[in-house]
């Protein structure tokens, strides 16, 4: 079970955790946080208090919290501490919570016993996943969320490893088991102009009409009719590259490999998303 | 006819409205448009407003005339086009002299602007005494040492005090002849047997009072309308209502003139006329847009020292919108939706100041829309209702930014702010300045400890404080005596009953300075740099520690803490006509300049760097997020803070939410949970961070872009660089 070096090296979290056999009780289940954000209004519906996990195993070229992704630092804290905390917002969560990171499916127990307890609470819980964590450990999580954002690095393998260096067949594995149990997802794509959209054509030129565009990415065409065929997926999330976070690239010494990739074109994002309406319409394209 | 009552017999505003107000529930379909006249004059007021700012603030002052209700002749943008009528002065934006408060200070302002004093009015004021003159007078040498050192500032002892609130819809309901009568039939009837200093200035003020109403119904009959007898009609209520604020900018240059709660009073007036078929929605709409154009007209002439602590031009013509009323019926009405149209109608604007009274039982469509004109405009702030009428019942107003008081019933002695970072640097010091050396305090060996002890801190800091809120009440007694004496607001005071309630308005700058100062000193270790003078002027600081600002108990129990001993060293002392002494958390924009005259504080804020406007926490100490910084600023105590809480929240609108519509969700419920959970008051800015770099770059393109800073909106090209960054700085709450 344990065949990745993901996972915090703290005893206290999920070694202890994953060699005991009895249930643990929130004061001893321990989770490695980066850090809180009260107004929570992306991630998910409604407002919600997103907790971001400390440690991701990945690392995806345009990623915007570098800072997430170390294991070992951050802060520790129990499911009962991290419970109350976000009691004290309860009135403010029309939408609920959001366990983000970092990778949320590297911390499966914390994860898991956190989620039962908001539901216990009737609380929303939501787990914002990339997706790329070994099934088996994430399938508890799972089934204790009630929505999965699944972050789609890319929508072909290569793009995904060479971006990020996650293998999406454990992505598409977890969208398998998330129709299986009929659990909402919410899937969520990052346009990366060059990477996960071309918008140049052949000549280098800017792709200049809708449907130019459409014949020049079969891949993400395929991919989101590929992700239609889910009938657990209520909607797809196009988040547009930005380099908003690349102080914290800077901050952290760690060279932005995407720092000359332009943000793409307002117009490209619309037809993108018009895209996503016709193939959801199952209009052909 | 309206649903007669208590109102008939006596002058009772409140009766009047909850006797005849309809609330409404609807949505905003019903609104109109601006019509043609509204929109040629408010083109031409554009014109106008351009003009001002590229002379640099002010377009014109009459530097000949000093102002009072009658002086200055009828004034018209068009009169052609106008349906309500009436200006400060002769022309739109020129300013007019009000000596009153100080004739430095007029004269200071006009050489500023090129302008010079008529020889004459220096001549007059050789023989008549300012308000001014008459603080300086009674001073003592340590209030102007506090004074000069920073340490209590922006008091009104140069210029008119403000914060008062004419119950100005006396004059529509009844008519300045009915008022007068009543007036004079309380000065007849008191004459008590012992005629004391209080009942002498009573009576003298009464009969000021009916002086002002004279004046008043003087000034409405230059241009041509009888307000002697009460408004037969909606144009005519509103017209009466705007002579009676008119009147009172005239009179005064108060640092906030506030309008009051008019809207819901105004909406049975034009609802009257809807039914009878005599106003069409779109009339209506005319008028409600006139009246507020008018409103954003207002203007003071004010030296560059002051627009530097208030930029912008500032004049807090708040209005009170909303609120639930006593029988538990809200009060939202058509006319509620009206005023906050006006942002649609004529653009955002800072005046007048939109002030919704939130409570989570307000109509779910009046909540949205508000929600919505935030999100579009910035140009609304929100105060807790639910808090409020408990201590000031359903017909009280916001004084300038977060001054709660019964329209009528109830004025302010408006006593600015004192420093408490400064304070605190002062118990550290020894009572000396840590920017000038000076002794300001009360001589004390500064503390000489390597590190910072918490509790050795704090019992200098608790002597610092008791020390300085008796000076503070003393200072504020010298200078309300002096404005009563020398600059009384007659007209403003003959709106209200002849038996008022006064607090003394004290208030503090800086507390989330204070607070994290106290808490790096108990949590991290916290050493003091000393100049050769043994002057702490910088801090060492070892170790994390919790900052207010992210619902942490272990801090912001320290600032509730400081809060209350605050309160309760004010309330031991003895004030002026026994004023209540309340308090307030509220800077203003003066955030800035506080922060520029105070030393590195032991928070790790450097030398001149600015504190956090009125409540808020520091910038960039807030680790978790808007929702928890809103909790921070909730748990301070109202209880304590009488006075009000201000706290300034600005958001990206795509941090707020993807859609529109989930943007407007998401923010009212921010307000219900924040209100809830016990805030007071905030403003709400939502804005992108670039359209404010490009408006410092590009001031012409964005004459109406307006912002909320601290308890008032102003427009961001009017402030000062410093200011702009300052506000630049603030708007992010994003993560991503």
């Amino acid at each position: 079970m344990q065949n990745s070096d993901f996972f915090p090296k703290n005893p206290k979290t999920s070694e202890s955790v994953l060699s005991a056999k009895k249930e643990l009780s929130a004061d001893e289940i321990f989770g490695m946080i980066h850090s809180v954000e009260t107004l929570g209004a992306l991630d998910g519906p409604g407002l919600r208090y997103v907790l971001f996990l400390q440690g991701c195993p990945f690392s995806c070229a345009y990623c915007h919290n570098p800072d997430t992704r170390e294991f070992g630092s951050g802060y520790e804290i129990s499911v009962a501490e991290q419970f109350s905390d976000i009691l004290r917002y309860r009135k403010y969560l029309s939408g609920g919570v959001t366990i983000s990171g970092g990778e949320p499916l590297a911390q499966p127990e914390f994860v898991t016993a956190l989620l039962e307890k908001c539901r216990a609470n009737h609380i929303h819980g939501a787990i914002d996943t990339s997706g790329g964590m070994p099934l088996k450990e994430s399938e508890r999580a799972i089934r204790a969320a009630d929505l999965m954002l699944v972050d789609i690095k890319a929508f072909d393998r290569e793009t995904a490893r060479s971006i990020c260096g996650v293998d999406t067949t454990r992505t598409w594995a977890l969208l398998d088991f998330c129709e299986k149990l009929e659990k909402p997802v919410w899937i969520r794509h990052v346009l990366v102009p060059g990477k996960t959209i071309r918008v140049r054509d052949e000549n280098n030129r800017e792709i200049s009409g809708r449907e130019a565009f459409l014949m020049l990415n079969p891949i993400l065409v395929a991919g989101i009719q590929r992700v239609r065929e889910y009938s657990c997926v209520q909607k797809i999330e196009l988040l547009p590259f930005h380099k908003l976070g690349t102080h914290k690239w800077s901050d952290l010494g760690i060279p932005f490999e995407l720092a000359d990739i332009d943000e793409p074109a307002e117009h490209m994002i619309a037809w993108c998303e018009s895209l996503i309406e016709w193939i959801w319409r199952g209009e052909s394209i | 006819m309206f649903v007669p009552g208590k109102w008939c017999e006596e002058i009772h505003v409140r009766d009047f409205i909850s006797r005849n107000y309809v609330p409404y529930d609807n949505d905003a379909s019903f609104l109109a448009p601006p019509s043609e006249a509204t929109r040629t004059l408010w083109n031409r007021v554009l014109t106008l407003l351009e003009q001002e700012r590229k002379a640099g603030g002010v377009l014109d002052v009459d530097s000949h005339t000093v102002s009072t209700i009658t002086s200055h002749a009828p004034g018209y943008i068009d009169p052609k086009l106008e349906r309500i009528v009436g200006l400060q002065t002769d022309q739109p934006l020129k300013r007019a002299i009000m000596p009153f408060g100080g004739i430095r200070l007029v004269r200071t302002s006009l050489a500023a602007y090129g302008h010079e004093m008529d020889p004459m009015i220096d001549h007059i004021f050789k023989y008549r005494k300012t308000h001014n003159d008459g603080v300086f007078d009674a001073y003592t040498p340590e209030m102007q040492r506090v004074r000069h050192a920073g340490l209590i500032t922006g008091l009104p002892d140069a210029y008119g005090r403000g914060r008062i609130i004419g119950d100005y819809r006396r004059v529509p309901l009844y008519g300045t002849a009915f008022l007068i009568a009543q007036k004079r039939k309380a000065k007849d009837s008191f004459i008590p047997d012992v005629m004391d200093t209080d009942t002498i200035q009573n009576r003298e003020e009464m009969s000021d009072q009916v002086r002002g109403l004279y004046e008043l119904t003087k000034m409405a009959q230059s241009y041509g309308f009888d307000i002697s007898r009460a408004a037969r009609n909606f144009t005519e209520a509103v017209q009466w209502l705007y002579f009676a604020y008119l009147g009172a900018v005239k009179e005064q240059n108060g640092a906030a003139m506030s309008l009051g709660r008019v809207s819901t009073f105004l909406d049975i007036y034009a609802q009257k006329d809807l039914d009878e078929g005599k106003l069409t929605e779109e009339e209506v709409q005319e008028i409600v847009d006139q009246f507020i154009m008018k409103l954003r007209l207002v203007r003071f002439l004010r030296t560059p020292a002051y627009d530097e602590l208030f930029s912008g031009d500032p004049t807090w013509v708040t209005e009170s919108i909303a609120g639930i009323g006593l029988d538990g019926r809200h009060m939202v009405t058509k006319m509620s939706y009206r005023f906050l149209h006006t942002l649609t109608n004529l653009g955002p604007a800072p005046e007048p100041n939109m002030t919704v009274l939130w409570s989570p039982n307000l109509p779910e469509n009046f909540k949205r829309y508000c929600a919505e004109i935030s999100i579009r405009t910035s140009s609304i702030q929100y105060e807790n209702d639910d808090l409020m009428r408990e201590k000031f019942g359903d017909d009280y107003a916001i004084a300038c930014c977060v001054s709660a008081m019964r329209v009528g019933k109830q004025m302010q002695f408006f006593g600015a702010r004192a420093n408490l970072a400064k304070l605190l640097l002062y118990a550290i010091n020894g009572g000396r300045d840590e920017n000038s050396g000076e002794q300001v305090g009360p001589v004390r060996e500064p503390l000489k400890s390597k590190v910072l002890d918490y509790d050795e801190v704090m019992s200098r800091f608790d002597e610092m404080m008791k020390w300085m809120c008796k000076l503070y009440i003393n200072t504020l007694n010298v200078i309300h005596y002096m404005h009563d004496k020398y600059c009384y607001e007659k007209l403003e005071m003959a709106l209200h009953d002849e038996e008022v309630k006064r607090t003394m308005a004290c208030g503090l700058a800086g507390l989330s300075v204070v607070a994290d100062s106290l808490s790096a000193i108990k949590f991290a270790e916290v050493r003091p740099i000393r100049n050769a003078n043994g002057l702490a002027v910088d801090f060492d600081i070892h170790g994390g520690y919790p900052a207010f600002g992210n619902d942490d108990p272990r801090v912001d129990k320290i600032a509730t803490d400081v809060l209350k001993k605050f309160m309760n060293e004010l309330s031991k002392h003895k004030t002026y006509r026994n004023a209540k002494p309340t308090l307030s958390i509220l800077t203003i924009t003066s955030n800035v300049v506080y922060g520029k005259k105070t030393g590195s504080t032991p928070d790790g804020r450097k030398e001149g760097e600015a504190f956090a406007p009125g409540a808020n926490p520091m910038h960039g100490r807030d680790a978790k997020g808007a929702v928890a910084s809103m909790r921070s600023v909730a748990q301070l105590p109202y209880d304590y803070s009488e006075d009000g809480i201000s706290y300034t929240f600005s958001i990206l609108p795509n941090t707020l939410g993807k859609t529109e519509e989930e943007r407007e969700v998401n923010l009212y419920g921010l307000l219900d949970g924040y209100f809830s959970d016990g805030g007071q008051h905030i403003n709400v800015n939502v804005i992108q961070r670039k359209i404010l770099l490009d408006a410092m770059e590009n001031p012409e393109k964005y004459p109406q872009l307006t912002i909320r800073v601290s308890g008032y909106a102003v427009r961001f090209v009017r402030l000062t660089h410093e200011q702009q960054m300052e506000v630049v700085r603030r708007t992010v709450h994003a993560k991503f």
